[in-house]
């Protein structure tokens, strides 16, 4: 597997959660060639794929190239329908198109319209169905805007389930700080964000530990802090019965780190 | 690792090819020794004995032919017997004669002056079958004539089978044993090493098939199952379905045909309880060492998540202690069979007779079983069910679960997910409680009254057609031989009686769910395919409403097989315990309920 960046998804993931999963999926036996770029596909005397050519000069012979370079609107048929279109097909709040009774929604739409921490145009299958809960809504006679919550997101790299709320991007940007912990057996970690200035918490990555979506939501709609979200972290696990938990661990780790911003697991609850 | 698993397939299949071989494998021959051994009565062993010697010393190759033979041999003893005590048309004439329009008893004695044994035998069968009758007037002498044909063909029928000749339950239980006792084979002979050959060998060739899984990585790992010839009812499945039902039929109506295999087992239950095996040892052995091995299997298999781990120590630890070792060694101690974790509507025969005066005259001991087993079902039942789910009982320490979680679960993935499949389901199960319940009640009526009659049926016969229909076609037969048809839990989701006792308080008091994790599903629908009990766990998830359903056995493998984490089994407050439908992270949006 060719992947330009210097580790898998790092330039959605943070390097120390990007290093980890390159390292999961090499562990599955497959050749991750970090850093190295497609050059050329070859064919044989059929047209069929015989090899490609990196660029680094490598021949790797195979039977079928996967090409996955990213994505973006195939809107080209619609070129000459007088639907707006830019990059996506441009919607308002309501989905609505520039064309009466014609909206759009999911990968192929561009909002009009800015969201806080929101791209324009989302290529998420949890934005596709949220957009289509909504026009649901709007069609059957109960006119709805699209306002998403915060961001959340999950995935799963072989056997690593991973999960993220609110914003956490692969570089911190200035007024931000952050805090990651990875355990000993480098199938599992969690990477917070939070504003440096107001302590307000801002993002979560998790990897290999279940977290539940309704408290941070919650946390993250009431702009709590990061100490009340580690004063909480247990309450947020969604892990099953007997499995270990890790809070302990990452509440002590941080504290250690951020000395100035002890975290009290002993809080009661908020659920 | 290819290699090391090819050896254990062959190995596996030659022990079970030659497992199957061994039941024809052996030659039978009737000897007198025999025939007393096995016949108790002294007087019914010497009528057997009379009425046809052909077989005797005879070799006879084929166990089918061998126990037709001996069947016939029964029927011409009870046709002997029946012409013998016979009540004749002559004595019922003379009778209703003498007894004009009211019967009395002294008519009888005086019709049979003689002190021989056949005249005792007709007057006692007259005083056990017409006592009823004494004294009663009627308005003709034919109407009287009439009731008392009517007792004469039931002596004619059942008294005398059941008195001086073999009723069917003997001839059962004795065709077994002669049959048993009569095979002269390699089994017979070296039943230590055959054991070892056929048993030995597939769970040697099982072990070395299962262990280089642990060379992959842990997680769930289902890839190709669908391409699978056993796992999607191809040609494997159906013929592994097959077999199964066959021996099931062979061990539940037939087990006079299955001898071979009980002497395998021999030394291992002498070993146990002091005697030899008898069928239902063979099956709890098997059955025990199919969890243990396929409890090896599951637990490489989900082995990075301790709940699944946990659980399947927890059903392979309950067979093995407590359906399969204590039972026996109480037997070796002189004590009731008793399995202390089956419990009543499961057990279906707790309340039989039979076994409440076994456990009355067994001491102190024998009440406390009593006892225990009452207060598992009173207390134990609902109370453990309140705070955990039915899952405490369902799939950790039921042997039915216990073998659906291990042997059963590569077949999961086949239970039927329709609206319609749990419609029939509901009616089903529920319609098993009602039965097991009204039966027993008609059991303990008859127990404390010792009428057989009850409401409006006869509770010998009802539990016969319960025991043959539940307790040995629908739990055996289908539920274990459906396996690679219809899913590892064709018993305990439409037959349980106790599961459908369990789920009423797991639906309506309980603190039991599964939650489902805001709005993170995908739909993709991998928690309903390996649900085991054809829930469609994902109908629930994709609109964030937590599953509260009376069949979940709390297995945990949604949860387990769920890509995004979406859900867990939780214990929490009853309030709030089925939610509402939401979908966290989409404003404006609700959905209706």
């Amino acid at each position: 597997m060719l992947v330009r960046e210097s580790a898998f998804w790092s330039n959605v993931l943070p390097l120390q959660e990007a290093n980890m999963i390159s390292r999961h999926i090499q562990s599955h036996h497959v050749d991750l060639k970090l850093e190295t770029e497609l050059k050329e596909i070859q064919s044989d005397d059929k047209g069929c794929v015989q090899s490609i050519v990196t660029n680094r000069g490598e021949t790797i012979s195979c039977q079928f190239v996967g090409l996955t370079v990213g994505v973006s609107p195939a809107i080209e048929f619609l070129k000459d329908s007088g639907i707006a279109t830019k990059r996506g097909i441009l919607v308002n709040e309501y989905l609505e198109t520039n064309i009466p009774d014609v909206y759009a929604l999911g990968d192929c739409v561009e909002r009009t319209y800015d969201l806080p921490g929101r791209r324009n145009i989302e290529q998420v299958w949890y934005t596709g169905r949220m957009m289509g809960e909504v026009l649901a809504q709007t069609i059957c006679g109960v006119k709805t805007k699209y306002e998403p919550g915060p961001w959340f997101n999950s995935a799963k790299f072989f056997d690593i389930e991973y999960q993220t709320y609110g914003n956490v991007r692969s570089t911190t940007e200035n007024i931000e700080n952050e805090f990651y912990w990875e355990h000993s057996g480098g199938t599992k970690c969690m990477h917070l964000v939070w504003n440096k200035q107001t302590q307000q918490f801002l993002g979560i990555n998790s990897f290999g530990i279940r977290l539940r979506h309704e408290c941070f939501d919650r946390w993250l709609r009431d702009n709590q802090s990061i100490q009340f979200v580690l004063d909480h972290l247990k309450e947020a696990n969604f892990d099953p019965e007997f499995f270990n938990r890790y809070e302990d661990e990452i509440i002590k780790q941080f504290s250690e780190t951020f000395p100035n911003l002890k975290a009290n697991s002993k809080v009661t609850s908020t659920l | 690792m290819k290699t090391i698993k090819t050896v254990g397939l062959i190995l596996f299949i030659t022990g079970f090819c030659l497992f199957n071989g061994l039941f024809f494998s052996a030659d039978y021959s009737l000897t007198r020794e025999i025939v007393k051994a096995q016949i108790s009565d002294e007087q019914k062993q010497a009528l057997f004995l009379q009425s046809d010697s052909s077989l005797l010393n005879q070799n006879v190759s084929s166990v089918f032919s061998f126990v037709t033979q001996i069947e016939r041999i029964f029927d011409v003893v009870n046709q002997i017997q029946a012409s013998t005590y016979g009540i004749t048309q002559e004595e019922l004439y003379e009778l209703s004669a003498r007894s004009g329009n009211q019967f009395s008893l002294g008519a009888v004695d005086s019709l049979y002056i003689g002190e021989d044994a056949i005249s005792e035998f007709k007057k006692k069968a007259w005083k056990d079958y017409a006592s009823w009758l004494e004294g009663r007037t009627f308005e003709s002498s034919e109407e009287l004539k009439n009731q008392l044909q009517g007792i004469v063909s039931n002596i004619n029928q059942y008294g005398i089978i059941n008195q001086v000749g073999f009723d069917r339950y003997q001839i059962k239980d004795i065709t077994y044993s002669l049959t048993k006792a009569s095979a002269v084979g390699p089994v017979k002979s070296n039943p230590i090493l055959f054991l070892l050959l056929t048993i030995g060998l597939c769970i040697a060739g099982a072990l070395l098939y299962i262990l280089p899984k642990l060379t992959l990585l842990p997680g769930i790992k289902n890839n190709g199952i669908f391409f699978n010839v056993m796992k999607n009812t191809g040609w494997l499945g159906i013929l592994t379905g097959t077999w199964l039902i066959l021996f099931y039929v062979v061990l539940y109506f037939y087990p006079q045909y299955m001898t071979q295999w009980i002497t395998l087992v021999d030394p291992v239950s002498k070993a146990l309880n002091g005697n030899e095996a008898g069928r239902f040892f063979l099956y709890g052995f098997i059955y025990t060492l199919c969890i243990l091995v396929m409890g090896v299997r599951m637990i490489i298999h989900y082995r990075h998540s301790k709940y699944q781990v946990l659980r399947t120590c927890s059903v392979m630890f309950f067979q093995t202690a407590f359906a399969f070792l204590i039972p026996e060694i109480l037997i070796r101690l002189n004590k009731p069979y008793f399995d202390f974790k089956n419990i009543w509507p499961l057990d279906y025969s707790f309340f039989f007779d039979s076994r409440i005066s076994e456990l009355i005259s067994a001491g102190t001991l024998g009440i406390f079983m009593l006892g225990w087993g009452i207060a598992l079902i009173i207390i134990g039942v609902p109370v453990l069910v309140y705070f955990f789910g039915k899952r405490w009982y369902c799939s950790w320490v039921c042997g039915c679960g216990g073998l659906a979680e291990t042997l059963g679960d590569p077949y999961r993935q086949l239970s039927n997910k329709t609206v319609k499949a749990w419609k029939i389901e509901r009616w089903m199960i529920h319609s098993v409680l009602v039965f097991a319940i009204v039966m027993t009640a008609g059991v303990i009526y008859t127990y404390w009254t010792g009428a057989s009659w009850f409401l409006f049926f006869d509770s010998y016969q009802l539990r016969e057609v319960y025991g043959a229909f539940i307790g040995a076609g629908f739990a055996g037969v289908v539920g274990t031989g459906f396996y690679p048809l219809m899913g590892n839990r064709v018993w305990c989701r439409f037959g349980c009686p106790l599961a459908a006792y369990l789920g009423i308080v797991q639906r309506f008091k309980s603190r039991f769910r599964i939650t489902t994790n805001g709005g993170q599903c995908i739909s993709c629908g991998n928690c309903s395919t390996y649900c085991e009990m054809g829930i469609d766990v994902r109908w629930y998830a994709q609109r964030g409403q937590n599953i509260v359903r009376s069949s979940c056995v709390g297995c945990g493998v949604c949860s387990s097989v769920c890509p995004r984490g979406v859900l867990n089994l939780e214990v929490k407050e009853e309030s709030g315990r089925f939610g509402k439908p939401i979908l966290i992270g989409n404003n404006n949006v609700k959905i209706s309920e």
